[in-house]
């Protein structure tokens, strides 16, 4: 009987030193003895029994066995290799993969028979969809990677795995259509993953927070989506997306303000509508931003800006509530936002009793005790749900925070502190950047071709893509080589080194 | 980072650079130099300085991707280029501490009559500090949203105001008698279009050949939007009563009265927000001049610094001026004979010598 | 060292951030005033103030809406500073006059003069210089209480009623710059909307005429037609007309007005041109109108105007000797540095003026005039 080579007896004991629960299956052929490693709890045992023990079994014959034989001739599992790096296979086996040490060879083979429990794929549960398929990424990435090449047959599609966190030693999968993403954009995140020094990566919600231009930036420059569709549009669009294994959203970049407002179902609803919806959603903004300090402003410094018998109506809505406005706006806004809060986070059984407190208490009780006046109430209810009209929910947190600090400038300075702090959002948003790209274009600095169709999208009328994204290949035509491209585009496709 | 100014950025900074607060005071001015004939000094003064604003483009065309300071140094050598700079760094001071005291003044009369002048000051200054921290082309985008509104805005409400005040209030529109008095009055037209200096921080891009015909149409422009902005706030207020104004633009908004709309019948929220939008997007800019040539001439100096230290400069011009009754008036004088150097004497230097070394490295 | 100095400059910050707020000042707290009516007193001013009652909804019904009363104060004192301190004295609230509609003079201030008043008006920031300017015939107090169910509050029923006039072309509508305008110009004066008690409501019973701030004189409403073809933006007017035996009830709408001048010997000569259309409401009796009907409508209905406008003419320069007619415009945009020289105060009175009139007869196109009949 062979026995193991000194490496591999050293690379055994490590294991068993290291404490890691593992499996080991001892099969003895004739001239060679095989042994298996394994995590059972993430490796598909059938499989393992069925296309690789069995036919190894039934191979037993007087010869050694080397790896590279064994995987073309006997395993029959189908993503199946050989290594020979002795301090890989922890890593191996901790992966899902299956090492099979053999003893007459130095090399082992590694057998890809991951089995981890999923869900199967879910609806969408932020972006809702009327016309759209409701096909949603779940945890698994390589199911994420099913829905995504089910959708993008192009060659030019490169999945990069990498990996990210010590200790997790998470998949990060940089997607991205190569002959249309802009190189430049690709090297920079691949560059900013593999510099990332964390024990630990959960999703892409910390990775956004990683990969960004400032630890301080309050505007995302990423975009997020939990739909397979959505996802292939942004890589249609020339955008990187990025997938972590163990998370169920992807994010894209660059991302701009204005794709803030766009909604997945644009693209299957008549232009039109789309244009309606759009002018919508910029409205529901501003009222999500403004219409409570605009209330202040009003009420409290510059009543004269309404008719006599306007003011007079808001000043007997206003005769009984104990609170000056501003103390009364911010009482108004900490309720819904706490009830917000509590509705992500409650029980489903009894979210709807919890829907009905709510308004009650703040709806009639408030304003019978004198706390809120109803314009108030109105104002406040408008607001939130111009909130929900924002179709990127992630992209309107920072505008939840920002409402607070107009409130604050208004109660201090007026309809002057609202400009003020207007014009402090401003200029931080048009010096925003995402990956080069400015954040508020094309609204500033302006192109007229990309902001036709921010507004007014018509892929049949669409020629080029998106000029402020500056990708290789602008056209939606049949496209050159991207060697072609690149040099028209004067775009250096490798680093020099 | 690229510094870069679209032509389009170029127009929306240099309209409401100049456009914002100058309607402001120019009815009452023009009212009490002109009369009727207002248009005429106003466009003949838009003519002279469209010529300045092509002097100084065709400068920074001849060497694109350079500022004035940079374009001094070539020509003069870096002693002379420092003090050129400071020569403009303290047009911006006091061109920054005039504008931000007079619209603090006018919001301080009309919108925040109890709060301390020396509170709002302190944070428009940190507002457009902030700003200018940021950047020119930062602060051109900033134009380019800010611009649209300002100028949609201003301009329907002046349409507006057209529409009902009385034409009699502007007529006769041309008197020869008094051609005399409106070639005089360019010179108290000129202060209206001090803010062009703001060209020569502004890199060129080389393929940029529109910039100088930009420039002129854009000053041209902006004569015109002062002749639609003055008649129609004489046409609301009258020519003999808006003598009595300081800022007659806000009293003769107050006038629109448009029953029709109903709770949106009173315009002065519009035209606030207008009017306080530009003239916030203008301090900045302004602040940013300031800040771009004290960071050429003093290199070590970190921008945050420049930054700190002109808005504190700002802040203690504006306490100090507010000991002075008649300030927006030495202010305006005082600006109007700097614009000389700033906007004719130093440019046609730099045309003159600049041309000069040229022909002699060729020869 | 460092971190109590920032800590120290924090705190400084927001404590001067939660101490500002100085303009600010819910309108609930304030006082609505809504009307503003100035008196003559004996020893000085009387300032009375109609300021809108806020507070009943916390008693009513649960979501009805109250139109609320109005609350008279007044204040009184020596001069015009001193009566307004007094009104907020009594006043328990600050007073919030951005939201006044009319301001109203009685006549005895207007005879000895509205300028200072309006001087203060220009002077205060919160008053909008579009609020209506009117002088009243009678007692301020009776005025202020005639409010009832349908005007509950008086400044806001006068300004809506001449509004409402004005619009439909059958008022003059004069706000306070149209009264600084007047006043700058010591050539033009201007007339005021005047306002009595007809019968328990408050009504538009003529015009004012005021030179320099003061009251000169009284146009009736009725005798004022020609004062409106010739001054009001928009003009409409309902004549009755006798004609064989029968009264025929026109309205007419002013189309044109043209007003050309020149200079005449050391004066002015002034060519008015008015066009009107008129259109035939209803006979007082059934008759068949015919064109030779209509024809003789129209001469009488051009006569009619004319004389009117004449009448107008000759009180403006005869009787009042004052231009409020607006003609120094139309002579001063032609003959501008003329003016500068002249008196136009000696000059008015003396002026040469030529009227013409063009009536454009129409019928109602609804009804059928011609159907028979006596």
């Amino acid at each position: 009987m062979s026995t193991f080579k000194a490496a591999q007896h050293k690379a055994l004991i490590e294991l068993r030193n290291k404490g890691v629960a593992h499996a080991e299956r001892t099969i003895r052929l004739a001239k060679c003895e095989i042994k298996a490693l394994y995590v059972k709890q993430i490796v598909d045992t059938k499989d393992l029994a069925e296309f690789i023990i069995k036919p190894l079994i039934e191979w037993n014959k007087n010869e050694e066995l080397s790896a590279s034989k064994a995987v073309s001739e006997i395993i029959q599992a189908y993503d199946v290799k050989t290594d020979d790096d002795m301090g890989k296979i922890v890593d191996y086996i901790l992966d899902g993969m299956v090492v099979l040490l053999l003893s007459a060879d130095d090399a082992y083979i590694v057998a890809n028979i991951k089995k981890v429990e999923h869900r199967s794929i879910p609806k969408p549960e932020i972006t809702y969809t009327l016309r759209g398929p409701r096909d949603c990424f779940t945890e698994n990435l390589d199911v994420n990677l099913s829905l995504i090449r089910y959708r993008m047959k192009d060659p030019n599609l490169r999945v990069d795995l990498m990996t990210a966190g010590k200790r997790s030693k998470t998949s990060v999968a940089v997607i991205y259509i190569e002959d249309i993403a802009n190189p430049k954009i690709v090297r920079e995140i691949k560059k900013r993953i593999d510099a990332l020094s964390v024990d630990i990566l959960w999703g892409t919600g910390e990775l956004e927070q990683m990969l960004q231009n400032s630890p301080a930036d309050l505007f995302t420059q990423f975009g997020t989506t939990e739909r397979s569709d959505w996802a292939c549009e942004a890589l249609v669009e020339g955008k990187v997306l990025i997938m972590v294994d163990g998370g169920g959203i992807a994010i894209f970049l660059p991302h701009t303000f204005s794709e803030t407002m766009i909604a997945c179902d644009d693209r299957y609803d008549n232009k039109f509508f789309g244009l309606f919806s759009r002018i919508i959603r910029y409205l529901s903004l501003l009222l999500t931003l403004c219409s409570s300090s605009f209330y202040i402003a009003m009420v409290s410094f510059r009543a004269d800006i309404l008719p006599a018998n306007f003011i007079i109506t808001i000043a007997q809505m206003r005769q009984s509530v104990l609170f000056p406005a501003i103390v009364d706006v911010l009482i108004i806004e900490f309720l819904i936002e706490l009830m917000r809060e509590s509705m992500i986070r409650v029980p489903t059984k009894i979210g709807p009793a919890i829907g009905i407190v709510g308004a009650i208490v703040i709806g009639q009780a408030a304003i019978a005790a004198g706390i809120f006046s109803p314009l108030l109430l109105i104002i406040a209810a408008t607001s939130l749900m111009a909130s929900f009209a924002i179709p990127n929910y992630f992209g309107s947190h920072p505008f939840r925070i920002l409402k607070f600090y107009l409130i604050f400038a208004t109660g201090i300075l007026g309809f002057y502190g609202m400009i003020l702090a207007l014009t402090t959002i401003m200029i931080s948003l048009v010096s925003a950047n995402s990956f080069g790209v400015p954040y508020m274009a094309p609204i500033a600095p302006f192109n007229l071709y990309d902001f036709v169709r921010s507004l007014f999208f018509s892929r049949a009328h669409s020629k080029k893509r998106m000029q402020y994204q500056k990708t290789i290949d602008d056209t939606r035509s049949d496209p050159p080589t991207l060697e072609e491209k690149a040099k028209e585009k004067n775009i250096q496709l490798r680093e020099e080194e | 980072m690229s510094r870069e100014v679209t032509n389009r950025q170029l127009v929306m900074i240099l309209v409401i650079m100049l456009a914002t607060t100058a309607p402001t005071f120019l009815s009452k001015t023009m009212a009490e130099a002109t009369e009727g004939g207002f248009w005429f000094a106003i466009l003949v003064t838009g003519v002279i300085f469209s010529l300045l604003a092509l002097l100084i483009t065709l400068l920074q065309r001849k060497n694109p991707g350079k500022t004035l300071f940079d374009h001094a140094k070539d020509a003069f050598g870096p002693f002379w280029a420092n003090v050129i700079a400071l020569i403009y760094i303290v047009f911006f001071l006091l061109a920054l501490i005039f504008i931000t005291t007079d619209i603090v003044s006018m919001v301080s009369a009309n919108l925040l009559l109890k709060t301390p002048k020396w509170f709002i000051l302190f944070f428009t200054l940190a507002v457009s500090g902030y700003g200018a921290a940021k950047g020119i082309t930062n602060i051109a985008r900033l134009f380019e949203i800010y611009g649209f509104f300002a100028l949609t805005g201003s301009v329907i409400l002046y349409v507006i105001m057209l529409f009902l005040g009385d034409i009699n209030y502007i007529r006769p529109l041309f008197v020869k008698e008094d051609l005399g008095r409106y070639f005089g009055a360019v010179w108290k037209t000129a202060f209206a279009f001090v803010g062009l200096e703001i060209i020569t921080v502004i890199p060129f891009a080389k393929q940029n050949k529109k910039f100088p015909l930009v420039s002129v149409i854009s000053t041209l422009g902006i004569a015109l939007f002062y002749i639609l902005s003055v008649g129609a706030s004489i046409m609301m207020i009258g020519m003999e009563e808006i003598r009595f104004y300081k800022y007659p633009v806000m009293t003769a908004i107050r006038q629109i009265d448009i029953i029709q709309i109903d709770f949106l019948q009173r315009f002065d929220v519009v035209h606030l927000f207008v009017l306080l939008m530009g003239a916030n997007a203008s301090f900045m800019l302004t602040s940013c001049g300031g800040v771009e040539y004290m960071t050429k001439a003093f290199p070590k100096m970190k921008r945050i610094i420049a930054v700190l230290l002109l808005t504190a400069m700002a802040f203690a011009g504006g306490i100090f001026a507010s000991f002075f009754e008649n300030f927006h008036d030495i202010a305006i004088n005082v600006l109007t004979y700097y614009m000389i150097f700033t906007a004719f004497i130093i440019p046609v230097l730099l045309l003159i010598f600049g041309r000069r070394k040229r022909n002699a490295e060729t020869a | 060292m460092r971190k109590p100095l920032k800590l120290i400059a924090a705190a400084l910050f927001f404590g001067l951030f939660l101490s500002a707020c100085w303009d600010m000042q819910d309108i609930e707290n304030q006082n609505i005033v809504t009307a503003v009516i100035v008196d003559k007193t004996e020893t000085g001013y009387a300032l009375y103030i109609e300021v809108a009652a806020i507070g009943a909804t916390a008693q009513g019904q649960e979501g009805a809406q109250q139109s609320p009363q109005n609350i008279i104060i007044r204040g009184e004192g020596e001069t015009y500073e001193s009566a307004r301190k007094d009104l907020e004295n009594k006043s328990n609230k600050t007073l919030f006059i951005g939201g006044v509609q009319s301001l109203i003079f009685t006549e005895k201030v207007a005879e000895e003069s509205i300028a200072e008043y309006i001087f203060r008006v220009r002077h205060e920031p919160l008053y909008r210089k579009t609020l209506r300017v009117f002088v009243l015939k009678g007692d301020p107090m009776e005025v202020l209480r005639s409010s009832n169910e349908n005007n509950p509050l008086i400044g806001l029923a006068v300004n809506e009623n001449i509004m409402s006039l004005y619009e439909s072309g059958y008022a003059l509508d004069v706000n306070v710059l149209d009264i600084l305008a007047g006043l700058s110009c010591p050539n033009k004066s201007l007339v005021i909307p005047t306002l009595e008690m007809i019968e328990d409501n408050v009504g538009t019973t003529g015009y004012t005429v005021f030179d320099n701030g003061k009251a000169k004189g009284f146009i009736p409403a009725e005798d004022a037609v020609g004062l409106l073809a010739l001054t009001a933006r928009k003009f409409k007017t309902t004549q009755t007309l006798r004609l064989r035996d029968v009264d025929f009830t026109v309205e007419l709408k002013r189309t044109k007005k043209k007003i050309k001048s020149n200079r005449e010997g050391g004066g002015a000569a002034f060519k008015i041109e008015v066009a009107f259309k008129a259109f035939l409401m209803y006979p007082s009796r059934k008759i068949n109108v015919t064109a030779e009907i209509q024809s003789e409508l129209k001469a009488l209905l051009e006569e009619k105007m004319k004389e009117s406008i004449i009448k107008e003419i000759i009180r403006a320069t005869k009787t009042y000797e004052t231009d409020y007619l607006d003609l120094y415009d139309v002579f001063r945009i032609k003959n501008a540095p003329y003016c500068r020289e002249i008196d136009w105060k000696e000059i008015f009175p003396d002026i040469k003026y030529e009227a013409s009139v063009k009536v454009d007869m129409k019928m109602n196109e609804r009804i059928e005039y011609s159907q028979g009949g006596s």
